[in-house]
């Protein structure tokens, strides 16, 4: 009895986020290399818009990139340790008046225009030479995975007007994970 | 069916505290409405506690709701009458709340479509061709120049050179020449803080290389904008890369802010066109939670207010058919409405009535053997006596002295009931009623020595209107009660206090006798005033009840209390002036 209604919980839970969020199922991919010092890494987002989110840009809805990426030291026999975590965040916005979209990575502030939501999610989607973490940081030894957990998100939305708007297609979006091995 | 029974004061603490989180919750809600952001960010905790109000008000009137079907059903004393209330008083307020939300919805979209029309859509897309086509000119001027300088460059040797002489004269802000790697070979601004060169990106290179030439428009985050020109330099070239030429051209501040100002409304306009359903549903959402509690807490209110209503009409006819059983009529002193104080009057007057009428029956009744009761005895004795001697006597004698005794003190009795129950007119006369209480006090103080008696008179003198006779009946028996009272006690203090008053413009006196006796049983103290209440092992039980008569015959009131400490008051307030239809002398 018990089982179908935590069952049925999940269920009605799935049915209520899966209204409010949509997965993308792309696939990206991620590697690392050393420079100086200090690991970089070239990333390919399974980044596209989702037709209501173009309309909601062209609108005048602000949205936000966030890229959570997290170097795991993956240990045999003992838990997993996290060595760090860096988010890097991307502001997309339309401007009517240009009519460009604008990219802004919120970390750096180097700010981009363009003329179409392709070369947007073009330019998004390959992200080259990201610093991740100093070499000093790490052991040879271990064996280092890095994930990137990425959404795109429409910003000053708040989550009830999301909710209300659950009859069209979700402004929110998770991206596909992507992991890699930090070196061989 | 068992049913759910509350405590009143604990549904009373619940209603009050929802009633007013509620409140407190939709005037957040409402003074935050200007700003559908802030509304955003407040509204989901705020119709949470709404909800949450919703949920226990439906609980409780569920449960209000069952006990009155219940009663119904069960053809309980007034349960039908209440449940006709409860749907009046409920229908009374259902109705107009479902017609004022309609109404509110209905006005509410026409508001929502006002802000919305197209009309003012064409006019911001408008504004913004307007602008464009102002921006437009300065960008093909741009262009214009930006070519002339590509053409004018004549090698790459003394590019710099170049470039710092033409930027000076130029409208052009920075001045670049780069190749088709995106490698800057050359850099020249007019400003003395140069500004980073946004590069152009490869599909930028694509097209200047397409069509002669680029343009843009970009916005910068202070707001200002500014006019990107790439055209390629035909005339020479970098180690067989082609060159181009990326001139920077600033726009006028004032003509950036006027652009900035008319894209930011078209933003603004453009989210909340594109939220305006969900807003829309929002205000519905919150519009019918606050008809929903509204509704709840008026279908609530209906049910108890149907059933304080109606409680004391239950009570009398209750009263009035099992009378027979003697139930007593409940008191209702914290909800004394007209109607609970027209019932208990009409109660007290019934009571009165019977009372009246049975003390007269009674005197009639009883009064008639006792006289040949009484001369039987007296002759038994009178005839006996001459004929038994010694024990034979004793006993005749002292039999028929016993029934002598008894049928005075029967017909004593009888006296009092007789008195109860007439209603002679007052003799209503001036005099002072300090005299009359001092008579009353002296009296008693010489009879009883031991008692202490503390006057505090406001006045020596008080003339009043009153039948001095009767009120002096009551204060000798007031007086009397306070002694026996106050029999076992050791230092027996009995305050006799008096006081002027004024009532809606009329003067009375109060008049109070309290002392440190016993006081009253508190069983006693509710029907102390009723016939044949006492708790005297000789007492008839009808002193207080014929004192209350005199008083209430002089329009006044009598109330009776134990004191905190020990002892008990009896207050008296009199009218100084009897109305004049009830002065039956004059």
């Amino acid at each position: 009895m018990n089982r179908i209604k935590i069952r049925s919980i999940f269920l009605v839970a799935n049915l209520f986020f899966g209204l409010s969020m949509t997965v993308n199922a792309e696939v990206g991919k991620g590697s690392s290399y050393l420079d100086a010092g200090v690991y970089y890494s070239d990333i390919e987002l399974p980044l596209s818009f989702a037709q209501e989110q173009i309309k909601a840009l062209e609108s005048g809805i602000v949205f936000n990139l966030e890229l959570r990426f997290q170097i795991i030291n993956v240990r045999n026999w003992r838990p997993d340790r996290s060595i760090g975590a860096l988010t890097q965040t991307y502001t997309i916005e339309f401007n009517a008046f240009t009519r460009r979209y604008s990219v802004t990575n919120n970390n750096t502030g180097r700010q981009v225009s363009m003329s179409t939501i392709n070369e947007v999610s073009g330019y998004l989607s390959k992200i080259k030479k990201l610093p991740l973490v100093d070499d000093s940081l790490l052991s040879l030894e271990a064996n280092y995975r890095v994930f990137l957990n990425s959404n795109l998100k429409a910003r000053d939305v708040s989550q009830w007007m999301k909710t209300l708007s659950f009859w069209r297609e979700s402004l929110d979006s998770d991206l596909e994970q992507i992991q890699w091995q930090l070196f061989n | 069916m068992a049913i759910i029974q509350l405590n009143p004061k604990t549904t009373k603490k619940i209603i009050f505290s929802l009633i007013f989180l509620s409140s407190s919750s939709l005037l957040a809600l409402m003074f935050s409405a200007d700003n559908p952001n802030e509304l955003n960010k407040i509204q989901f905790p705020l119709i949470a506690v709404n909800v949450v109000s919703f949920i226990v008000f439906l609980f409780l009137v569920s449960l209000s709701a069952k006990k009155l079907i219940v009663d119904y059903k069960q053809n309980k004393l007034g349960a039908k009458l209440r449940l006709r209330m409860a749907l009046a008083f409920g229908g009374l307020a259902v109705v107009p709340a479902i017609v004022l939300f309609f109404f509110a919805i209905s006005f509410m979209n026409k508001g929502i479509s006002v802000w919305s029309d197209a009309g003012v859509e064409q006019g911001l897309n408008n504004a913004l061709m307007l602008g464009r086509s102002a921006l437009d000119e300065k960008i093909q001027q741009g262009l214009f120049e930006t070519s002339n300088i590509a053409l004018g460059l004549t090698g790459i040797e003394s590019i710099d050179q170049q470039l710092q002489q033409v930027v000076k004269t130029s409208n052009a802000e920075q001045l670049v020449v780069l190749d088709s790697d995106l490698q800057i070979l050359s850099s020249s601004s007019n400003q003395i803080n140069r500004f980073n060169p946004r590069i152009p990106t490869r599909l930028e290179i694509e097209q200047a290389n397409l069509k002669q030439s680029w343009t843009s428009l970009d916005s910068s985050p202070n707001g200002s904008y500014l006019i990107r020109v790439l055209v390629p330099v035909l005339s020479f070239s970098s180690n067989q890369k082609p060159l181009y030429l990326l001139a920077f051209f600033s726009v006028d501040p004032k003509l950036s802010m006027m652009a900035d100002s008319v894209e930011e409304a078209y933003a603004r306009y453009g989210t909340l066109s594109f939220m305006k359903a969900p807003i829309q549903y929002s205000y519905i959402l919150t519009l019918a939670i606050v008809v929903l509690l509204a509704l709840l807490l008026a279908i609530y209110g209906s049910i108890e207010f149907a059933e304080r209503l109606v409680k004391p009409i239950e009570a009398l006819e209750k009263q009035t058919g099992a009378a027979k059983n003697k139930i007593r009529l409940p008191e209702a002193k914290d909800e004394a409405d007209e109607i609970t104080t027209l019932v208990q009057s009409f109660m007290q007057a019934q009571k009165e009535a019977a009372w009246s009428d049975v003390a007269k029956r009674m005197a009639h009744e009883i009064n008639n053997p006792l006289t040949p009761i009484q001369l039987s005895a007296e002759r038994i004795k009178k005839r006996y006596s001459s004929v038994f001697k010694g024990e034979d006597l004793d006993f005749i004698t002292h039999s028929t002295e016993t029934i002598v005794n008894q049928v005075e003190v029967l017909r004593g009795m009888v006296n009092a009931f007789g008195k109860f129950a007439e209603e002679p007119a007052l003799t209503i006369e001036s005099f002072n009623i300090i005299s009359v209480i001092k008579e009353s006090v002296s009296l008693y103080s010489k009879k009883d020595n031991k008692k202490t008696f503390k006057l505090s008179f406001h006045s020596e003198s008080f003339i009043v209107q009153a039948d001095e006779q009767k009120l002096r009946q009551v204060f000798n028996n007031l007086i009397k009660n306070a002694l026996d009272a106050t029999a076992n006690s050791t230092a027996p203090i009995i305050n006799i206090k008096t006081s002027n008053l004024k009532i809606n413009n009329k003067a009375y006196i109060e008049l109070t006798i309290s002392d440190n006796g016993q006081g009253f049983e508190p069983d006693i103290v509710g029907n102390a005033f009723e016939p044949y209440v006492t708790t005297k092992t000789k007492g008839k039980g009808l002193g207080l009840a014929i004192v209350k008569h005199i008083i209430e015959e002089h329009k006044g009131h009598i109330e009776l209390k134990n004191k905190k400490a020990q002892g008990a008051s009896v207050i008296i307030t009199l009218p100084v002036l009897q109305p004049r239809k009830d002065r039956p002398n004059e």
